[in-house]
């Protein structure tokens, strides 16, 4: 690609620009659905018209503005008069925050696991590679509900459990990148020099797995949404007063038949965002890696 | 196949098994002491320590965990305190509902989704394609409760055509079936597809049409076997799935199965009831992941031949 003098614009700004104008509307759309979550679950306090607990028995089961209910409460309100519209926004910053940590717990385990295995293979390799083969056999469902039977219900367990959910795909993806890393010649190369393992790991090796992790994240971001919302829906996860998009649900299911309204908007909204998450991580996966294209397109 | 290959996955099988039952062991153990969560709290001591005894909890752990793996092979899974009856009993009297369930909803699913596939993968960049493809996304996206409540919502509800809860005839089948084949289906719709894609695209099926093998049993005789293997990998895998489902959505349409059953015992922390259920699971999970492997074996004969791990 050869620039004219006339074009000013160098071929970085150039080849910025023509991704950016490839870039799908499906995908600048949930971009903005996940964003516009993200400033829901920032600015909750401040953006929410009312508390998720305040109610209001004068304003019970009203229904939306737009069906001509009262307009101080855009959605309508529950069966205790409480703003659908603040309890969703309440509801979403848990749901999110949740899957956020989860994620992150997970990731974090699974991805450490799965170097120990490469590094000391072995005993401690077959002990890893057994726990994730025993994970991978049980539904993760049944493994956290057996938990917080056995335990009891608290939001700290609640959030470890959920966080486990999806360690082992990390720990069985990350050994064999870690490994694959390990024979080709820049790993071999750092380590004739006396670096540090450590230091090889988190400073070379990592960054090359990388994309490879953040698009199972975008994998495991939807399941970890649909199990917390799974639980806190069965009434096992989130407890009221707390709200989540689970809950929320949960709770309408027993109006739906007279107000429908207190159940719906939660779920669109679990709905757009595994869907959002998943959408931009097919696409991100789509431009990470090339091979799959002849068969994916 | 081997009979090399077959032992192997036999010994896994067994340790991982071994797995679940220490695994529920500890979790157990680790919850705390169920002698003081059963009796009242101004329990005599004298009491309380003859049910210890009773109960062998008095012994070391080493000899407890004996006993236990012991008590769990001659089928003794613990009493369930809320039916006042052996926790076994209780379970599988449920297990012929849920197998109705899941049974139909697994059919489902192969229909729908390995035919959605070939079908996608056939007239690939056509409207049948996309619109299979928007199903698959949409599908996997979907909360099954959510979509079970929509359902209730228009078939129950509005169009009064469906009974929303319960069991005893095919049209009580309809909806608890549709919700938890969704999801299901969407995934083995959107692997069917792509890999066919990759076999259609091979040598030897250029070679098949070179020759003038016709059509459907270029498809049928050569390129779906050969696509077989990652179609059988997630129709198995995400069976596990399909099970963690059914425990949400036997709840939403009051199906009383294995599922609901959990659900309940755990929030009256029936503990007996739930390590009975999370013990069954694990040991259908993994005589469906032997199952699998040997179907592995079957589907590529160079499987079973070279060793066990070429099946990972």
């Amino acid at each position: 690609m050869s620039a004219t003098p006339a074009d000013t614009v160098s071929p970085a700004d150039a080849d910025a620009q023509r991704r950016f104008r490839r870039l799908p509307v499906v995908i600048v759309l949930c971009a903005a659905w996940l964003l516009l979550c993200a400033v829901l679950a920032i600015g909750a306090d401040w953006i929410a018209p009312y508390g998720y607990a305040e109610q209001s028995l004068l304003h019970r089961l009203q229904p939306p503005a737009f069906l001509g209910g009262d307009p101080a409460y855009l959605l309508g309100t529950d069966g205790l008069g409480r703003d659908v519209l603040s309890r969703l926004i309440f509801a979403m910053r848990a749901s999110i925050l949740i899957a956020f940590c989860g994620t992150l717990i997970g990731s974090t385990i699974g991805t450490v696991l799965g170097f120990l295995a490469a590094h000391f293979r072995g005993w401690v390799e077959d002990a890893i590679m057994l726990m994730v083969d025993f994970q991978a056999a049980m539904p993760f469902l049944i493994i956290a509900l057996a938990i917080l039977a056995f335990f009891g219900n608290s939001f700290g367990l609640f959030l470890v459990v959920v966080g486990f959910h999806g360690w082992e795909v990390y720990a069985r993806l990350t050994r064999g990148l870690v490994l694959q890393a390990n024979a080709k010649g820049y790993a071999f190369a750092i380590r004739t020099l006396g670096v540090h393992p450590l230091r090889i790991y988190v400073r070379h090796v990592l960054p090359n797995i990388l994309s490879v992790l953040v698009v199972q994240v975008t994998l495991n971001f939807p399941e970890i949404i649909l199990l917390e919302t799974s639980l806190s829906f069965l009434g096992l996860g989130v407890q009221p007063p707390q709200t989540s998009l689970g809950l929320m649900l949960g709770e309408g299911r027993n109006y739906i038949a007279t107000a429908w309204w207190m159940a719906i908007p939660a779920g669109i909204a679990i709905f757009l965002t595994t869907l959002s998450v998943s959408l931009i991580g097919d696409w991100l996966r789509d431009r990470l890696d090339p091979t799959l294209r002849p068969a994916e397109q | 196949m081997s009979l090399r290959f077959i032992l192997g996955k036999l010994l896994r099988a067994f340790l991982t098994l071994l797995l679940a039952v220490t695994f529920v062991f500890i979790v157990l153990r680790m919850s705390g002491d169920p002698v003081s969560q059963m009796l009242p709290d101004d329990t005599p001591a004298s009491v309380v320590a003859a049910y210890r005894q009773m109960w062998g909890l008095d012994r070391p752990l080493p000899e407890q965990y004996a006993r236990y793996v012991a008590g769990i092979l001659h089928g003794d899974f613990g009493f369930s305190f809320r039916d006042n009856r052996p926790a076994l009993d209780v379970v599988l009297e449920r297990v012929p509902l849920s197998l109705e369930l899941g049974l139909t909803a697994l059919a489902l699913t192969i229909v729908l989704g390995i035919g959605g596939g070939i079908l996608a993968a056939l007239k690939r960049g056509t409207s049948v394609d996309h619109a299979t493809m928007a199903f698959t996304i949409m599908g996997h996206s979907m909360p099954n409760f959510f979509l079970g409540i929509l359902l209730i919502l228009a078939f129950a509800m509005t169009w009064r055509i469906l009974p929303s809860s319960g069991t005893g005839s095919w049209r009580h089948l309809v909806m608890p079936a549709v919700t938890l084949g969704t999801s299901y289906a969407a995934t083995v719709a959107r692997f069917t597809r792509s890999s066919l894609l990759e076999v259609l695209h091979q040598p030897f099926m250029r070679t098949a049409r070179a020759k003038g093998v016709p059509f459907r049993r270029r498809i049928l005789g050569h390129a779906l076997p050969n696509a077989g293997i990652p179609i059988v990998t997630v129709v198995g895998l995400r069976l596990g799935a399909l099970i963690g489902a059914a425990v949400v959505v036997e709840p939403v349409f009051a199906w009383p199965g294995v599922g609901q059953l959990l659900v309940s015992a755990v929030a009256f922390r029936d503990l007996a009831i739930v390590q009975t259920i999370v013990l069954l699971i694990a040991f259908t999970m993994v005589v469906v992941n032997f199952l699998v492997d040997l179907t592995y074996g079957w589907l590529d004969p160079r499987i079973g031949m070279v060793s066990g791990e070429a099946a990972a």
